[in-house]
């Protein structure tokens, strides 16, 4: 497959596999809250909703520029993540790459809620860059134990060395199964779902960064966060779980994933924001430590 | 606003800034809206701000004609319509001198119980959202759903009964109902294990509500507060068993307390009374099944029904507190003057902006739905 076509056809899956998720996490969601949900178009009717809206109101140059960083920013992490039959800008950028280009959006965000001058938008940003500095170093300790382990940090190598003979001992979480489980509560964190959903918190600040974008600066998060949930998953998938041979099984691993977050999320309320830090700082970030210790040491071996 | 119409103001320097909540927020309970005032995380000062109900009850009472009114009551506590019909009824009762039948006063309490169980099913849901915790917000509100079916099955109405009339009540139980209650009761009951794994024994809501808007006794004494929230400071009050109207004198049930007087002890009190509120409606579905007779005393033409002039006070446990009312008559078919004394009047605005000084952010809207505050009542 040409990489022009590849170009165009992994953002379109990501974003199909993403609306997907969401509909999941709802439906699931929706169980656990004792509901019927709504039914499997939804998500696609409420984009449409959505874009479907004039924009009554702007902010200025930035809001404009920075909702296109964000939407741009995580298009391109998905260009970076190798999929079966489509490795598509991989080969041209590391594990290091991806990680610096998954903070574009975030920063986009901080950006463009930054212009609206609306101060639960400024807090909800505030909290929210507060909450990568949990959740993003246990995740890095993670990708350092893993490349360190893998000896590469080349998403297609860290793949082929998974796969190596179609074994489960080959598997990230089998090898470094602590840092797997820190991974995964960063991963929860960074999908910003609760006990660490802080920077949304409607009942204390309507929502924070969303609270002024509305229409199609909305449609456009809501874009964001279907390409979101299948560049987190896809990722810890492939870091940890061996990846996919076919589609079916990379969405089935990736969307285990999701669905694992979306049980947790139900059943807990947010954490305070101080508290969110020193449980992350605490808890993923010993258990990685840890993880990355016992991979030094196996290296050292 | 677009950015070319900001205008520029120059103001001290200062590390404070203003913060609202609501009146549209999803933080606050009803038309209401709070002003903070922070420093960083921390409110500085809070104002409580009221009047977006536009309504006006007490002036609307003195409008309508005594029997009217019955039809406006509820509507001042949409969570606990129910106390606002017997207070209203009760004060009528006192001042036209009406006895009201031994039946439609268990009937009474039953509605009444039943109004506590839906008011602190949806409390459970109201704070439990305030944190984020979605899922007791739903588990809340389809538990009480199942007792507004029977409220339906009773009075023909889900939310505004209007089921307390002067005199009586409108309708007596209908063919099985009773049974169809009690099985709703042990429903309830069977869900409270749900509840604690879900809510109160949640290690998260444990920490974020523990310590989080606390208030000592004497604090609760000095600021009119009442019902739960001051019980929840160790104050074993409760009009029901201190001064007991209708029947709850012949009814068994504990006044629960507890002594933290924070966010969390109230939503513990709240479950205890949970607990009581079955304890009694088992009790009056018991004497329902053996206390014959009629529903309601006889009464005039309802539209020309003049009350004798003279003024009442009467006073009700609702599931927020105390609640009374002031009537006042002077002998016509319209009340001289009503005056509605909401607990949420006190919870709401000095408690509320006492409570949240020096709290963070993130609890002022938990402190305000842990006191179970209802802006109506403020706003009346």
């Amino acid at each position: 497959m040409s990489i022009a076509l590849q170009l165009l056809l992994m953002p379109l899956a990501a974003f199909l596999v993403g609306l997907a998720m969401v509909l999941m996490m709802r439906k699931v969601r929706a169980s656990v809250e004792r509901r019927i949900g709504p039914p499997w178009y939804q998500p696609l009717f409420d984009i449409y909703k959505l874009f479907a809206k004039d924009t009554q109101i702007s902010h200025g140059v930035m809001h404009d520029v920075a909702i296109m960083m964000v939407l741009g920013g995580i298009i391109c992490v998905v260009l970076f993540l190798p999929v079966p039959g489509m490795s598509g800008l991989s080969a041209k950028g590391d594990l290091i790459t991806l990680l610096y280009l998954m903070m574009v959006p975030s920063l986009g965000m901080a950006l463009g809620v930054g212009q609206t001058a609306n101060p639960n938008g400024s807090i909800g940003i505030a909290r929210a860059l507060t909450a990568m500095a949990g959740y993003e170093i246990p995740f890095f300790i993670c990708v350092a134990g893993a490349a360190l382990h893998y000896g590469t940090t080349d998403l297609n190598q860290i793949l082929t060395i998974q796969q190596h003979g179609g074994h489960l001992e080959h598997w990230g979480i089998v090898q470094m199964p602590l840092l797997a489980v820190a991974a995964l509560f960063a991963v929860h964190a960074m999908l910003g779902k609760e006990p660490f959903e802080i920077y949304v918190a409607p009942a204390e600040i309507a929502t924070g960064p969303m609270v002024e974008m509305s229409g199609k600066y909305l449609g456009t998060l809501f874009v964001m966060q279907c390409f979101q949930l299948f560049t987190v998953s896809v990722l810890y998938t492939t870091l940890f779980l061996g990846g996919g041979f076919s589609w079916f099984t990379l969405l089935l691993k990736a969307f285990a994933v999701v669905f694992i977050s979306v049980l947790v999320t139900n059943v807990y309320p947010r954490y305070r924001t101080d508290d969110v830090l020193r449980w992350q700082w605490k808890w993923p970030t010993g258990i990685a430590l840890l993880g990355l210790g016992m991979v030094m040491l196996q290296i050292g071996r | 606003m677009h950015p070319d119409h900001y205008r520029h103001t120059e103001l001290p320097p200062s590390t404070e800034y203003e913060l609202y909540f609501g009146p549209n927020h999803p933080g606050i309970e009803g038309n209401y809206a709070l002003k903070a005032r922070l420093a960083g995380d921390t409110v500085v000062a809070l104002e409580a701000d009221g009047g977006y109900l536009h309504r006006g009850f007490e002036k609307l009472m003195e409008q309508r004609l005594w029997i009217q009114n019955i039809a406006l009551v509820p509507r001042i506590c949409v969570p606990d319509p129910v106390p606002m019909e017997e207070t209203y009824a009760r004060a009528v009762e006192t001042l036209g001198g009406l006895e009201v039948p031994e039946r439609a006063q268990w009937l009474r309490m039953l509605v009444l119980e039943m109004s506590r169980l839906t008011a602190h099913l949806f409390y459970f849901g109201g704070h439990a959202a305030t944190v984020g915790l979605y899922t007791n917000m739903f588990w809340g509100v389809s538990d009480r759903d199942r007792l507004l079916d029977c409220f339906e099955q009773l009075t023909g109405a889900r939310v505004y009964h209007m089921y307390i009339t002067p005199g009586g009540v409108r309708r007596d139980t209908p063919p099985g109902f009773l049974d169809s209650l009690s099985e709703v009761l042990d429903y309830v009951e069977g869900r409270l294990p749900k509840f604690d794994d879900l809510f109160f024994d949640n290690a998260v809501l444990v920490r974020r509500a523990t310590g989080t808007g606390t208030m000592d006794q004497a604090f609760a004494i000095d600021y009119g507060v009442t019902g739960p929230n001051l019980r929840a400071t160790g104050l074993a009050h409760d009009l029901r068993r201190d001064y007991p109207y209708l029947k709850y004198a012949e009814v068994e049930f504990d006044v629960i307390t507890e002594t933290a007087g924070d966010a969390y002890a109230r939503t513990l009190v709240r479950r205890g009374e949970v607990i009581e509120s079955l304890r009694i409606l088992r009790q009056v579905i018991d004497k329902l099944r053996s206390v014959p007779g009629p529903i309601r005393c006889p009464l005039p033409n309802p539209l020309a029904w003049r009350i004798p002039a003279g003024d009442a006070y009467t006073r009700t446990e609702s599931s927020k507190g105390e609640l009374a009312y002031y009537i006042v008559s002077d002998g016509s078919a319209k009340p001289w003057r009503v005056h509605v004394r909401g607990p949420s009047q006190m919870h709401a605005v000095q408690t509320l902006e006492a409570l949240c000084v020096g709290a963070r952010i993130e609890d002022v809207a938990q402190i305000m739905f842990s006191l179970d505050a209802c802006p109506p009542e403020v706003d009346r």
